[in-house]
């Protein structure tokens, strides 16, 4: 217990905590979030309940599905946004190097930024929760299918949030890490979708039966990953998309987070140096 | 407290630094003077372990910055030329960031805290945002932040660029405090008169290489023989430069035609000053005024600095 708190208390998320929740952008962040969700989520609430009633019943799950994707589209625009300057404003401040010449490892540094910036993404989806609330009294959706939701969620935040920290670490200036973030954001969106495509084809020119690397590339994609456990059309498939989106996901962020501790320290070179050379 | 051997560092083709062997004694404060681009920042940069050097090697107390990188930052406080303030936070609360890096526990960062603001004279600014303070004040503040964990020798880069002539004189104070206290500090300018009084050895830099280093005193006294004269005629003007040119031991000739005056660069003694001048009397020029003038450490820069730019093109 002590040494959870002994964590908390970790300078830079001390700092961090402290900087933020005095920043008024952070208010306004999270007030401006939670309108564009409530206001989309409400009105496709609206729509839906309206259209459902004279054909399902169902209609519980159609809100849940729209507001998971509601959510994880939102997530993908906000999170690049708050992580992507997270070193590099550093840089710009003039306060890394200064940062860099305290005991504070590498390691300390990345994962302390990591951590404060997705307590405040996690501040946002938390703060949403009672839109879950306002679904879930429509029924059509298992508890265990609302924990999966979220554990997607959660993966998503872990890995935008490690992308963005890197693009910030590889590039000096904000608005470069910025602009790449969103650009690999939207090669993960975008990309497995035009991949799983391509696939597709390649498949049925060379009549491939093997439908796995379909099934990988359907995993890969956040949004379909997202829908395959939400809808029961899948239950079919071998390997469940789902499955593959945790699995990769941690894994990418894990390598993510790596590279980005391995790239700030000004002396990388000692990680590659062969042992001889360290004796010498 | 420093050694270098050898130390180089190469950006692609430009080397920043050539071969730097230097040499700093224990609770002693060193001057690094040197011109934009001389080499300074870069040498400070690989002792505050933030750079890499090409080849050679550097120790801060015995440890290698390179291989010993951890235990170098404990006992260095280190000030870039131009750093950032963390805005949002006070003055206090930013010194108690730094004090939590360094592993200080937070029950003795408050006497640690009122201790440094005290001495950068900013305690009645302990409460404000750092946003609010005027930049002298910032770099006070990077100054005690740079000293949060009692460090043994203290590395500033260009600590008093951008101040005004009170802040820079605030500074300086605090920095003779900071001597008496019997830090070792390596401070770098390339305003000479900052460093003049303060330090106790000074090392001159100039394209990477170190051109001289030693005591003020010493590195004055090696340049003693070069005396600048000036000298002041009613007119003939033309003459005397003729009568200066054949004159052997003069170095150097600089002449301002509407003052009728000459800054002469002397290599000897008094005894060449009377020849001269018993020279000019006895070709009947009219010298209303012959002096010596002093050779302060800005000259003996600009004449090092000048001989190895003339070697280098």
């Amino acid at each position: 217990m002590t040494q959870w708190l002994r964590f908390w208390q970790h300078p830079i998320l001390d700092k961090e905590f402290r900087e933020r929740m005095r920043k008024r952008g952070t208010f306004w962040g999270i007030t401006i979030y939670l309108s564009v969700i409530g206001l989309i989520a409400l009105t496709y609430f609206f729509l839906a309940s309206e259209m459902a009633s004279s054909v399902v019943s169902g209609v519980g799950e159609y809100l849940i599905i729209g507001l998971f994707v509601i959510q994880l589209i939102t997530l993908a625009l906000v999170v690049p946004g708050v992580t992507a300057g997270v070193i590099s404003g550093e840089r710009e401040r003039q306060t890394l190097s200064i940062l860099l010449t305290t005991p504070l490892s590498s390691s300390g540094i990345v994962i302390g930024k990591w951590l404060s910036s997705l307590s405040y993404i996690l501040l946002l989806v938390i703060s949403s929760l009672p839109l879950y609330a306002i679904v879930y009294l429509y029924g059509g959706i298992s508890p265990s299918q609302l924990i999966k939701g979220f554990v997607h969620l959660f993966v998503s935040i872990l890995f935008l949030g490690s992308l963005g920290i890197f693009a910030s670490v590889v590039f000096k200036r904000t608005v470069v890490s910025t602009v790449v973030t969103y650009l690999a954001v939207a090669v993960v969106g975008i990309g497995s979708v035009i991949l799983f495509g391509f696939w597709e084809v390649f498949k049925n020119i060379n009549s491939i039966k093997n439908d796995l690397v379909s099934e990988i590339l359907m995993g890969l994609n956040p949004l379909i990953s997202l829908l395959t456990f939400l809808i029961d059309d899948f239950d079919h498939l071998s390997i469940q998309p789902y499955a593959v989106y945790v699995t990769v996901y941690p894994c990418l962020t894990l390598l993510m987070l790596l590279l980005s501790i391995y790239f700030l320290s000004p002396l990388r070179w000692k990680m590659w140096s062969w042992p001889s050379r360290k004796k010498a | 407290m420093i050694r270098t051997e050898q130390l180089t560092k190469k950006y692609r083709k430009v080397e920043a630094l050539k071969n730097l062997n230097l040499s700093i004694p224990r609770e002693s404060v060193f001057g690094f003077i040197g011109p934009n681009g001389a080499g300074k920042s870069t040498t400070m940069l690989i002792l505050a372990t933030l750079l890499k050097p090409t080849s050679g090697r550097a120790w801060i107390d015995g440890l290698d910055v390179v291989k010993q990188a951890d235990e170098v930052r404990r006992i260095i406080g280190y000030m870039p030329d131009f750093f950032g303030v963390y805005d949002n936070l006070t003055a206090a609360e930013y010194l108690s960031f730094y004090a939590s890096s360094y592993g200080i526990p937070r029950h003795r960062q408050k006497a640690i805290i009122n201790d440094l603001l005290e001495l950068v004279n900013l305690t009645e600014k302990r409460d404000l945002y750092v946003d609010g303070l005027s930049r002298g004040m910032k770099q006070r503040l990077g100054l005690a932040r740079a000293l949060v964990h009692d460090p043994q020798l203290l590395i500033l880069d260009e600590p008093a660029s951008g101040l005004d002539p009170r802040a820079r004189i605030e500074f300086r104070e605090i920095l003779k405090e900071l001597r008496a206290m019997g830090k070792t500090v390596m401070i770098s300018s390339h305003i000479l008169p900052e460093l003049m009084g303060l330090c106790d050895a000074i090392g001159i830099m100039e394209q990477g290489e170190l051109v001289a280093q030693g005591d003020v005193e010493e590195i004055n006294a090696r340049f003693k023989g070069n005396r600048m004269i000036e000298i002041h005629v009613i007119d003939q003007l033309e003459k005397v430069v003729r009568v200066l040119e054949g004159e052997q031991k003069v170095t150097s000739i600089q002449v301002d035609e509407s003052r009728r005056l000459l800054k002469v660069g002397l290599n000897g003694d008094e005894h060449l000053q009377v020849s001269l001048l018993s020279r000019l009397v006895a070709e009947g020029i009219p010298v209303f005024r012959f002096e010596e003038i002093a050779v302060d450490l800005e000259d003996v820069f600009l004449k090092l600095t000048s001989e190895t730019g003339g070697e280098s093109n």
